[in-house]
């Protein structure tokens, strides 16, 4: 065992090829057998209608109001099935950064926390979808729980590339109003944005009465602002460059991202909303694991 | 380079040991340049963090660019100030160096010999030494001490304590005369070293020494040819051991080719003047350097007005002696003046001659045999050599008494007292005559049949009061033995300066029957004691073929006694009828007059000094200068002395003394104020320069720095001009302000230390 690999060392996850490979060692290391579906056994009513959007299952458009309407709704229904997970997965610019100390980008590392969420959740046959976005949603994957659908998660994470710069607010807010199921929702972005906006699309969740997580994924750099040599930052997501004196401004920066910080957990807290802090420098698994095994205890009490 | 920095009325300069290293400011853009380079070359990062960035930077802007200039100042300052530290920095005062906390003693001597009154132009070189102390003063820094040594001789310290205060320092400088005196560089030296072992245990902050010799470097002052090994050899190590305390500096203001001419010497063949002849002087005029000088005119001067005037040529040699006569017309202390007309040294262009001016010599006979004017007086001859012609109203007029009178007698009314074959002297008449002579009087002793030499040897060859002994040797026995030939001991006397060269007088062949012994080599073996000073600088003036003295002469006290040991009349020596007779005792009694005139003819520096009688009582005098200022001096009376003093001669001139008229005469038996006046003799005294200082020649640097002062470190300068005092001799402290500065350094390397660790711009 002294020569087993620790796959919860990022770095070692890191080096780990394919996503898949990469959720199941997170998985099987630590997670499995921990997560209890608190939605279990729910009978399935009719509860609204909703308008079409691309990644629709076609089987729930309301022929009847189309025909009427001549536009396309869903029927949306309180399920009775298990659990369906939601991951919002950034894909924004900012979200392709790693800093100096980590062994892979934020998005790298929020991918595989997607997938070892959703190899947890397909482990205990519940449904995971999965939709990528930056200012605008870039893919979704329907919620699902078969083999195929697992593969399908995980080509459309491997394929979601860096995009543009991130508007959370308003896609918070559509894919709210487009979940209409209740589920668990767990987003997994840097939340580079207005904290304010962005707490009011999450909020906008909370208000569909999903259970939402936020997995904050930051890297050691955003949070340590560990830079000595004058530096010239490469502004992302449409920022001008900034040429600066690190040592002289870094007290400033920490306590600028601190407040921040301090704000969006004050939000979530607030609103209920799960928050988790994901530095890409500490280990997947543990950081997994010590929040499932928290949120298990709390819905035992 | 010199930084200025004005401030309080106070000029602060800077001066540079090394500055080349000055270049090295530019060093102090470096900061600057590598702030700009680092600003140039940077790492490049992507950021997805860059609102919270640039929220930072919006706070932080202002404070970081205060930051990055205070601290960029405080590294610039840093290397400007490594750089000023290595160039290091020397206060300035007006040319000055000097470290700064550092205070120095500045010893001013200034050359007080009177060839610093030559004046080329509008000043002396005395006044371009003063002008030059004063500007040394008023360069130095704050704290410094000053102190004046005027090189006289005598030397004469003028302020011996550190002066801090500049402008009272100054006070004292200008109003600085020059003496008319020589230098005396090695007591001088010695003065100035007790001036500095005062100055270290008074003012021990005077760290720093330095002496500025102020000087034309006349030869006189400065050669030390003629003087003694010993001498030589104490100035020698004294100037080492001030050359390794203090800094020497010589200021030269003399100029090599400076041409003088003086009247060196003023001189009378009589010792007194009178009113029935013409007074002879002669006067020697010399040229300096010794060249011929044609037309050259010569006055002579007496009470204030031209009385003659001559013209001569001044011969290659460049000495010449001329011959002035004049009558006085009134009795008294006069005074003669031989001047030659201005060049551009007066000092000694003048020469004073104070010459006693009398109507008649009081002299007493002691007849010691017989009667007063009897055929077989001791004094019948004597008396008549004193006055050959009476009845041609004598200036000499002897008063003969006998003996038994002597006691009765004031001595002090008679310029000399004769004692012819007197037996023997009682104790209070050995002390009257030596009263007589420390007042002044002479005395001079015949010898004879009736002297009992143990009785004279008891009282007269014992000291009396005031340390006077009369009889200068061991007298006696009585050689019975004819002798017919004197030596004249080759005529070294001044007694007999009238006959050399005039053997055929008949002095050397005068016969002599009888004499006594006096036999000055047992002179110290007196049962009295050890030989009192008239013994030891008793002169033989004339003495017999087989060598006993027949004259002998010796200073006692204020006057002098002779002893003639032969008889006063023909009964032991045929002496009274040879013609050389009259002409020895007038000579003898010139002689010993002399002594006033060389009392009231002294040199400068020498004290004025006399005595009043002792019946005046203690009283006040006034002294007038040559200047015409006025000192009062108080006479003393001690042991029957009745003395007063004047020291302050420094200036060549006559002074002129009289009894103050509001004095208070403190004896009873005292003489109105009006008597009193007229008993103050002499009342006019004659100072000249010493005519070695006349000569201009200055020494040269080879001289100076090989023969006066070989191995001595010192700087000489044609004109003062600032120096680096540290470059000379004495211990050399560090630099303070180079220190200091190293100080700010550490200093500021400190804060900017805190500084950037405080703002952030080290970990």
């Amino acid at each position: 065992m002294e020569n087993s690999p620790n796959y919860f060392d990022p770095q070692v996850l890191a080096r780990l090829e394919g996503l898949s490979l990469r959720a199941r060692r997170i998985v099987e290391g630590y997670v499995a057998g921990l997560h209890h579906s608190p939605y279990h056994g729910f009978s399935i009513e009719f509860a609204e209608h909703r308008e079409y959007a691309p990644g629709d299952d076609l089987r729930y458009l309301d022929w009847k109001v189309f025909g009427r309407t001549d536009k396309f709704y869903l029927k949306q229904f309180e399920e009775e099935t298990n659990l369906i997970c939601t991951l919002l997965l950034d894909v924004s610019e900012s979200m392709a950064y790693r800093g100096p100390a980590a062994a892979m980008s934020k998005l790298d590392y929020a991918r595989s926390a997607a997938a070892a969420l959703a190899y947890l959740v397909l482990q205990q046959q519940d449904c995971v979808g999965l939709t990528t976005f930056d200012h605008q949603v870039r893919a979704t994957v329907r919620p699902g729980s078969t083999p195929a659908h697992w593969k399908e998660l995980i080509r459309v994470m491997e394929e979601s590339s860096p995009g543009r710069e991130t508007a959370l607010a308003p896609i918070f807010h559509e894919l709210a109003e487009r979940t209409r199921r209740r589920g668990v929702v767990i987003v997994l972005s840097d939340l580079f944005d207005e904290v304010e906006a962005v707490l009011t699309g999450l909020k906008h969740f909370r208000h569909r009465r999903h259970d939402v997580i936020l997995f904050h994924v930051l890297d050691p750099a955003e949070l340590d602002f560990p830079f000595h040599d004058v530096t010239r930052f490469r502004g992302l997501e449409g920022w001008n460059d900034l040429v600066v004196e690190p040592r002289a401004l870094r007290q400033a920066y920490l306590k600028q991202f601190e407040n921040y910080l301090r704000r969006l957990q004050q939000g979530c807290r607030a609103a209920q909303i799960d928050y988790v802090l994901l530095r890409t420098d500490r280990s997947l698994g543990l950081a997994l694991a010590s929040y499932l095994a928290a949120r298990l205890r709390r819905s035992r009490m | 380079m010199v930084l200025n920095v004005v401030g309080d009325m106070t000029l602060f300069a800077f001066a540079f040991a090394h500055p080349a290293m000055l270049a090295w400011l530019a060093a102090a853009a470096v900061p600057i340049l590598i702030h700009l380079w680092s600003r140039r070359r940077y790492q490049e990062t992507p950021w997805a963090a860059m609102e919270y960035l640039a929220a930072a930077l919006r706070q932080r802007r202002r404070t970081l660019l205060f930051e990055h200039w205070l601290l960029l100042a405080i590294r610039t300052l840093v290397v400007a100030l490594v750089v000023l530290a290595v160039a290091e920095p020397v206060e300035e005062r007006g040319g000055l160096a000097a470290a700064p906390g550092e205070r120095t003693h500045r010893v001013l001597v200034l050359d007080g010999s009177f060839s610093m009154g030559y004046t080329i132009g509008e000043k002396s070189r005395f006044e371009q030494a003063k002008e030059l102390a004063a500007r040394i003063v008023r360069a130095s820094a704050p704290g410094d001490g000053f102190t004046l040594v005027l090189m006289s001789a005598p030397p004469r310290i003028v302020i011996g304590q550190p002066s801090l205060a500049p402008s009272e320092f100054l006070r004292e400088v200008e109003l600085l005369e020059l003496p008319h005196s020589t230098a005396d560089l090695p007591e001088t030296l010695r003065q100035v070293e007790q001036v500095l072992l005062a100055a270290r245990r008074e003012q021990p902050r005077l760290t720093r020494e330095v002496i500025y010799f102020v000087t034309d470097l006349g030869r006189v002052g400065w050669s030390l040819e003629g003087k003694d090994a010993a001498t030589v050899a104490e100035f020698r190590s004294r100037s080492e051991r001030l050359a390794e305390a203090a800094s020497l500096v010589v200021i030269d203001v003399g100029q090599a080719d400076a041409e003088n001419v003086a009247v060196t010497n003023i001189r009378s063949r009589r010792p007194f003047a009178t009113l029935t002849r013409d007074f002879e002087i002669e006067a020697t005029l010399r040229s300096f350097p010794p060249r011929a000088r044609p037309g050259q005119s010569v006055e002579l001067w007496a009470e204030g007005r031209r009385v003659a005037r001559q013209v001569l040529d001044l011969p290659a040699a460049g000495e010449v002696k001329i011959k002035f006569f004049h009558r006085f017309e009134s009795a008294g202390d006069r005074v003669l003046e031989v001047r030659v007309p201005g060049d551009a040294l007066e000092i000694d262009n003048r020469r004073w001659l104070a010459v006693p001016v009398k109507a008649s010599v009081p002299v007493l006979c002691v007849e010691g045999r017989s009667t007063a004017g009897a055929k077989d007086a001791a004094t019948r001859y004597l008396a008549l050599a004193l006055s050959p012609r009476p009845e041609e109203s004598p200036l000499v007029r002897p008063e003969v008494v006998v003996e038994s009178r002597l006691p009765e007698m004031e001595l002090d009314r008679y310029e000399c007292v004769f004692l012819a074959d007197v037996a023997q002297f009682t104790s209070a008449e050995a002390r009257l005559l030596g009263r007589y002579v420390a007042h002044g009087g002479n005395l001079v002793f015949f010898l004879g049949d009736r002297v009992q030499a143990e009785r004279y040897q008891a009282e007269l060859g014992k000291d009396q009061p005031l340390g006077i002994r009369l009889l200068p040797g061991q007298l006696g026995p009585t050689v019975d033995r004819v002798e017919t030939r004197l030596d004249p001991l080759g005529y070294r006397h001044p007694v007999l300066d009238a006959f050399r060269g005039r053997e055929r007088s008949g002095l050397l062949t005068v016969p002599v029957l009888k004499h006594m012994r006096l036999d000055l080599a047992e002179a110290g073996d007196s049962p009295v004691g050890a030989a009192s000073s008239s013994a030891a600088t008793a002169r033989v003036v004339l003495a017999l073929a087989s060598g006993d003295p027949l004259v002998v002469e010796a200073p006692a006290g204020r006057g002098r006694v002779v002893w003639v040991t032969t008889s006063a009349d023909t009964s032991w020596t045929y002496l009274p009828l040879w013609p050389s007779y009259v002409p020895l005792i007038q000579e003898m009694l010139d002689f010993l007059i002399r002594g006033q005139l060389e009392r009231q003819n002294i040199g400068v520096g020498e004290p004025l000094n006399a005595l009043l009688p002792a019946t005046l009582g203690e009283m006040s005098l006034e002294v007038r200068d040559p200047r015409g200022r006025v000192e009062t001096v108080r006479s003393r009376r001690e042991d029957d002395r009745n003395a007063w003093s004047f020291a302050e001669t420094w200036i060549s001139g006559v002074y002129s003394v009289e009894a103050k008229t509001a004095d208070t005469v403190t004896s009873s038996q005292s003489p109105g104020t009006d008597d009193a006046a007229a008993l103050v003799r002499p009342n006019v005294f004659a100072v000249n320069v010493d005519p070695a200082e006349s000569d201009l020649t200055p020494l040269n640097m080879e001289e100076l720095r090989n023969e006066t002062w070989p191995g001595v470190p010192f700087v000489h300068q044609r004109s003062w001009e600032p120096i680096d005092e540290r470059t000379l001799g004495g211990t050399v402290p560090s630099n303070p302000w180079a220190k200091n500065l190293l100080g700010g350094v550490m200093v500021l390397l400190l804060v900017e230390t805190f500084l950037a660790r405080r703002f952030g711009h080290y970990d």
